[in-house]
């Protein structure tokens, strides 16, 4: 008998179970919400002010959600080449925009640029008596962060190294790279290692530096014109959600999400 | 071995089951146990059929790279097996004996399976806060002057906490299996605890310890997560084999591809020459 009772039950949770699913499955969309968050895709640079952002966003916007992807610029492109869904992608450098668009993933003429940023040398607590410049960074037995190639903030960092304003001999650049700790995929992991005190010093977007506690030396790097740090958005082609993607890029050119970018070191000056 | 008037036994004694085409129970468990194999294969087969036929031009990673990539992940996972067969061993050896009370050894058990479901990601946070630079033991080292994150040695403790758990494991229940009699006979010939261990109790566990080094080297050779967050990403150093597949991901997938290809055909050499191996070692001597 009890066999037979426990037999039933089972049966009964199945047919629950079964009844779950034809329900949801067979459930439409209310119109009057939209059932999918909108899905951004971003640097991993922007993870807090776009966080915050997304947060202001669903306040505002009352029942419309949206839901960030935040990886290296380079990971977000591939991503969506394999065919990732994603409404919108923000990156932290124009290149990888560009292979979004060979790869036919961006709607042309779309792609707004709507934050500047500049790279800093940051310097570990424990390491600012050994290190006050780049070339410090070639010294034996430092420990230098760095992102791998492809990934934006590696590009940037490259183009510093041989930028004439810091006149870096080969020979120095060269003992920099055999100093390097590990080629890490981000921006935001190179940061990590820093604040881990596994790397000695880094090479950090300005922005992200910010972010750090006061102990932390930060060194301002020569800038020219030419070697800008410029984050772009654009909505993705294949998006369902096109309007509400055009509507969180104005919200994020608007006064608050200007507010926000800037309180993390991020600069709007000149947007528009 | 089998007298003249026994049915003929296949090897190790095992009598060959039916075939699946006489029907009966074998043919309808046959059957069943297809998709977990189609499953299990099909992935694995597909990646070398391609990775033979895709050409692989890949600038960013030069061949050079690949060859050192494969030889440290060789040299690793080798490193990594040989110290849980050295470190292991005794481990096991003192849980199956039972020197511990139960619970305790219920304890240690737990805590040595712990690693086998920790997310890779853990696993090298987890090794960053010990032996890190800032570590509660790397700070020591670090007073020593020995690094050991980011280094060969980093990576072969990221595999070693990965995958020894698989050993140790397999070795419990091989030494528990061991018939106490025949070792306390053993002893009581005058065979000192080496001896017995030596000729009786290892050899009698042999196929469980050759199982748990097999399972080792194949989870060591495969480690990714915690290598990437201990030992980081630098070629020739600790840029392993799963590494710069991921960055040959990360580049273009037939890149990843051949890459795959290349480190599953040695993996399968190696696994090939161990079972090999462990059959031989395996008859009755």
């Amino acid at each position: 008998m009890r066999r037979q009772t426990g037999g039933t039950r089972v049966r009964g949770w199945l047919l629950l179970l079964l009844c779950t699913a034809v329900v949801s499955g067979c459930r439409t969309p209310e119109p009057s919400f939209p059932a999918e968050p909108l899905t951004v895709f971003a640097a991993a640079s922007l993870i807090e002010p776009f966080t915050e952002l997304g947060r202001l966003w669903e306040q505002e916007q009352g029942r419309d959600r949206v839901q960030f992807h935040f990886a290296g610029s380079q990971y977000l492109v591939l991503q969506l080449m394999q065919g990732a869904p994603g409404d919108l992608l923000a990156t932290a450098d124009a290149r990888q925009i560009q292979r979004a668009a060979t790869a036919d993933l961006i709607a042309r003429g779309e792609v707004v640029p709507f934050a500047w940023n500049s790279l800093s040398l940051v310097v570990h607590p424990d390491a600012r008596d050994r290190i006050a410049n780049v070339s410090d960074l070639a010294q034996p037995g430092v420990r230098v962060g760095w992102a791998r190639a492809g990934v934006p903030l590696a590009v940037y960092t490259e183009r510093v190294l041989a930028s004439p304003a810091l006149a870096l001999e080969p020979g120095i650049q060269d003992r920099i790279r055999a100093n390097i700790l590990s080629y890490d995929s981000n921006a935001r992991t190179v940061r990590n290692r820093l604040v881990q005190g596994e790397a000695d010093a880094a090479i950090l977007y300005a922005s992200d530096a910010s972010i750090l506690t006061p102990e932390f030396q930060v060194i301002s790097l020569p800038e020219t014109p030419a070697d800008q740090v410029i984050l772009f958005m654009v909505p993705i082609a294949s998006s369902p959600h096109g309007a509400r993607a055009e509507a969180f890029m104005e919200f994020v050119l608007g006064p608050a999400g200007r507010a926000v970018l800037e309180r993390y070191g991020f600069e709007t000056d000149g947007v528009r | 071995m089998a007298s003249g008037n026994q049915p003929a036994a296949g090897r190790g004694g095992l009598q060959r089951a039916p075939g699946w085409w006489q029907g009966g129970p074998a043919g309808l468990v046959t059957w069943l146990a297809l998709p977990m194999l189609l499953f299990l294969s099909l992935p694995i087969l597909t990646v070398i059929a391609q990775s033979l036929i895709t050409d692989m031009t890949a600038p960013e990673l030069p061949m050079s790279q690949i060859r050192s990539a494969l030889l440290l992940s060789l040299r690793t996972s080798g490193m990594a097996t040989l110290l849980a067969l050295a470190l292991g061993t005794p481990l096991a050896l003192a849980l199956a004996r039972g020197y511990f009370s139960p619970v305790l050894t219920r304890i240690m058990m737990i805590l040595v399976e712990i690693p086998l479901v920790l997310p890779p990601v853990v696993a090298g946070v987890s090794l960053l806060l010990v032996f890190g630079r800032y570590g509660w033991l790397g700070l020591m080292l670090s007073r020593l002057n020995i690094a050991v994150a980011f280094t060969g040695t980093a990576v072969v403790m990221a595999q070693m906490l990965v995958a020894s758990p698989l050993y140790i494991r397999s070795a419990v229940l091989g030494f528990a299996q061991v018939d106490r009699e025949v070792e306390n006979a053993s002893s009581l010939d005058g065979a000192s605890f080496w001896q017995t261990l030596r000729h009786i109790t290892l050899p009698l566990s042999r196929s469980a310890l050759l199982t748990g080094i097999v399972m080792t080297w194949a989870r060591a050779v495969g480690e990714f997560g915690a290598t990437l967050i201990f030992a980081g990403n630098f070629p020739g150093r600790t840029q392993t084999m799963p590494v710069v597949i991921y960055l040959g991901f990360e580049i273009d997938l037939t890149v990843s591809l051949v890459l795959s290809g290349i480190l599953l055909g040695v993996s399968i050499a190696v696994l090939t020459a161990m079972h090999l191996t462990q059959n031989r070692l395996l008859q009755p001597m």
